[in-house]
């Protein structure tokens, strides 16, 4: 520690000193009252004075401070802080809230730097991923924090399943989620509609769920082996009518196994379910119609287009507060509107926060053309909580890029969750390429926002490619200059429907394209200011 | 056993006596004796250590001596994954006054407190200083600290800039 050389210069001592040692340094000493003691520690603090001629300024006047006195901050000539190596120099940060840091760190170049320091990534890495393990230094603490806090939140949503469903198999490094669903297919002769039956499809088959919360097979029985997607989103597609054999076939993939398991109409599909009393499934069914493009019903011989369930666990924790209203139930489920909420939120928000964006999407009669509209709507549940992450903080902004969240959801006409997708999003400093190749309506979801704030504008683009079954988001920033004076950050969301809901009906598919020369020619009309409490707006 | 006095060097070449008690506070002279039990009892060197500053530490140890040993506190995860500060506030009157130094003794006690491992007293000075920029202006801590103003108007109003806009974060 050579840092210490420094500060302990060989001083004369002075028999006061050696008194005091005798008499510290004795266990009997104990018994000697405070106000001994205390005046022991003024007489060295004489005697440093004295000692250390050069500080004479200094140390009269720390003398002095021994009278507090709140006005008088006293002067230092020489930087003490200076002494210490830079660990204990974190440690005592470490007591200091984010602001006060901040502070600290713009009072000058070192301490500015010490903000990018690896070391006090490291600090940080290890404090809020608590994480204590030993890297070599190759490991770049600022850049795992990123990806660790990204996937700590998975983590995190996994620990609150199993508070919340204990009974929930455990295999693996994680707690795995079971879905239960129980989807018949069966011909419409066989399966007579069932008033309570959630989705319904008018087709040659009929495809329904049992309500939501319960999933369970009516007789009991099982004719296709349990099937456990085991993974933490699922999603059951492919669904298509086999004209030739005149049965449909559903394609699963599950994560854990990995391969696509075609069954056939005697099928039932099992996917374990969370818990029966929880109603987080989304199903969504779309109809090929061949015939008649006008009809907002399908035609008696139109098609099951597909068929997608997607789940993600923290929305469905969430969601379990926002039971849907099954009185309200569309029979022709998906048939008449949408709602989408997308939102982005900050890594450390758990609620839904922050709609700026929701778009209602509706057939005119006579089934031609979808209107968009865009609502101010902002849930009674906006979460009001502040968020600290480090580099929010005065000194330390710009030292990351940001991370958000984004969310989106599709409600449909009866408030029923179809879709939802949740990721996190990093703010790119260039648009990605990627953002073209998948645009294609048949086999994609195509999602576009774009946002501004005061560092900037964010230009985000969500493409949900069925081929290669994920999702990517692409975000980028562009550092631009809005209007001063103005300190509310100004959202303006421009909306491109996600066309893979609509787009493989062919009814759909020339209403979108109408509505997107509209979207495209009153763009600027269509958009909306919203307020955003932006992260750290 | 050994004898219930140790004798130090500190590094202006003064030989202290301090109790085995005191001495054992500290986790570095702690080990030190382990390692030369049975070899002769010379005085431990303290090179990095002036005698005053020692004399502080053995201050504070006499009045900590019979503090319960710190119990290692299994840290809770960080559930939220949020910075999180300690609490810097020191609830011992004594230590109150003991704080109550000159600056520069104070980052000296707290490199020797470093170094002899002492827990407690690292703890103490980590948070006087701490509590010593706290609320504090930029200004006010270079002048409180002596710090060097070598940043440039650039600089500083970026900073500005960048603080504006996150005044009321955290």
């Amino acid at each position: 520690m050579s840092a210490t050389k420094k500060s302990t210069a060989p001083k004369k001592s002075s028999p006061a000193i050696k008194a005091s040692i005798k008499t510290t340094a004795n266990p009997a000493s104990k018994t000697s009252t405070i106000t001994d003691r205390t005046k022991v520690q003024n007489i060295n603090r004489v005697v440093s004075a004295k000692t250390t001629p050069a500080k004479t300024t200094t140390s009269s006047i720390s003398v002095k401070r021994s009278t507090p006195t709140k006005t008088e901050i006293p002067k230092s000539t020489e930087n003490f802080l200076d002494a210490l190596p830079i660990e204990i120099l974190m440690e005592v940060l470490s007591f200091l809230k984010l602001q006060d840091i901040a502070r600290f760190s713009c009072t000058c170049r070192e301490y500015q730097e010490l903000s990018n320091h690896p070391r006090y990534w490291k600090k940080l890495y290890s404090d809020m991923l608590s994480d204590k393990k030993e890297r070599d230094d190759q490991f770049d603490y600022k850049d795992q924090l990123k990806k660790g806090l990204m996937r700590s939140r998975l983590t995190r949503t996994q620990k609150r399943i199993n508070e919340k469903f204990p009974t929930c198999n455990t295999s693996g490094e994680m707690k795995k989620l079971n879905l239960a669903w129980t989807i018949h297919l069966n011909d419409s002769l066989h399966c007579p509609v069932n008033q309570r039956q959630v989705f319904h499809f008018h087709n040659m088959c009929t495809v329904f769920c049992n309500e939501i919360p319960s999933f369970k097979s009516p007789t009991g029985e099982k004719r296709l082996t349990a099937r456990a997607v085991q993974s933490l989103s699922v999603s059951v597609r492919s669904l298509w009518i086999d004209s030739l054999w005149n049965k449909p076939i559903v394609s699963i993939k599950s994560m854990k196994y990995n391969q696509w398991k075609e069954i056939d109409s005697d099928d039932n599909i099992i996917i374990m379910d969370i818990s029966p009393d929880q109603p987080h499934s989304i199903l969504i069914g779309l109809w090929k119609d061949k015939t008649d493009e006008t009809s907002i019903h399908p035609a008696p011989n139109s098609e099951l287009a597909w068929i997608m369930i997607s789940v993600h666990h923290a929305q469905l924790l969430q969601l379990s507060s926002l039971q849907p209203q099954f009185t309200r139930m569309n029979p022709h489920q998906g048939d008449t509107g949408y709602t989408v909420y997308a939102q982005i939120r900050t890594a450390g928000t758990s609620k839904w926060s922050n709609i700026f964006y929701r778009v209602d999407l509706k057939r005119d009669a006579a089934g031609r053309s979808i209107c968009l509209c865009q609502n101010r709507g902002r849930p009674s549940h906006v979460m009001e909580k502040r968020l600290s992450l480090p580099w929010k903080a005065g000194g330390f902004s710009g030292t990351l890029l940001d991370v958000f969240f984004f969310d989106i959801v599709v409600l449909d006409s009866a408030n029923f969750i179809v879709w939802f997708h949740s990721q996190a999003v990093k703010l790119e400093p260039s648009p990605p390429e990627v953002s073209s190749n998948y645009d294609h309506p048949d086999d994609s979801i195509y999602f576009k926002w774009s946002v501004k704030e005061q560092r900037g504008r964010v230009d985000g683009t969500v493409l949900y490619s069925a081929d290669m079954e994920q999702t990517m988001i692409c975000a980028s920033l562009k550092k631009q200059q809005i209007s001063a004076g103005s300190n509310r950050s100004n959202v303006r969301a421009s909306a491109i429907p996600p066309k893979g809901l609509f787009a493989t009906t062919p009814v759909f598919r020339s209403a979108i394209q109408s509505q997107q020369q509209m979207t495209s020619q009153q763009q600027i009309d269509r958009r909306t200011r919203l307020p955003l409490a932006f992260a750290d707006g | 056993m050994a004898s219930e006095s140790i004798s130090v060097t500190t590094s202006d070449d003064q030989t202290i006596q301090l109790s085995r008690k005191h001495a054992q506070m500290s986790q570095t002279i702690n080990s030190m004796l382990e390692d030369s039990v049975g070899a002769d009892q010379e005085a431990i060197p303290l090179p990095n250590v002036s005698s005053e500053v020692l004399k502080k530490v053995i201050d504070w140890c006499t009045h900590h001596e019979n503090d319960p040993a710190p119990v290692e506190k299994v840290k809770k995860l960080n559930k939220k994954r949020e910075y999180k500060a300690k609490n810097s506030t020191i609830s011992d009157e004594w230590d109150k006054n003991f704080v109550n130094a000159e600056l520069r003794v104070i980052v000296d006690i707290l490199l020797a407190a470093n170094y002899l491992d002492v827990k407690g007293l690292f703890e103490l000075m980590c948070k006087h200083i701490a509590n010593e920029l706290k609320g504090k202006t930029p200004d006010q801590i270079r002048e409180r600290f002596g710090i060097q103003d070598d940043l440039t108007e650039e600089d500083k109003a970026a900073m500005r800039k960048a603080w504006g806009a996150t005044k009321n974060d955290s």
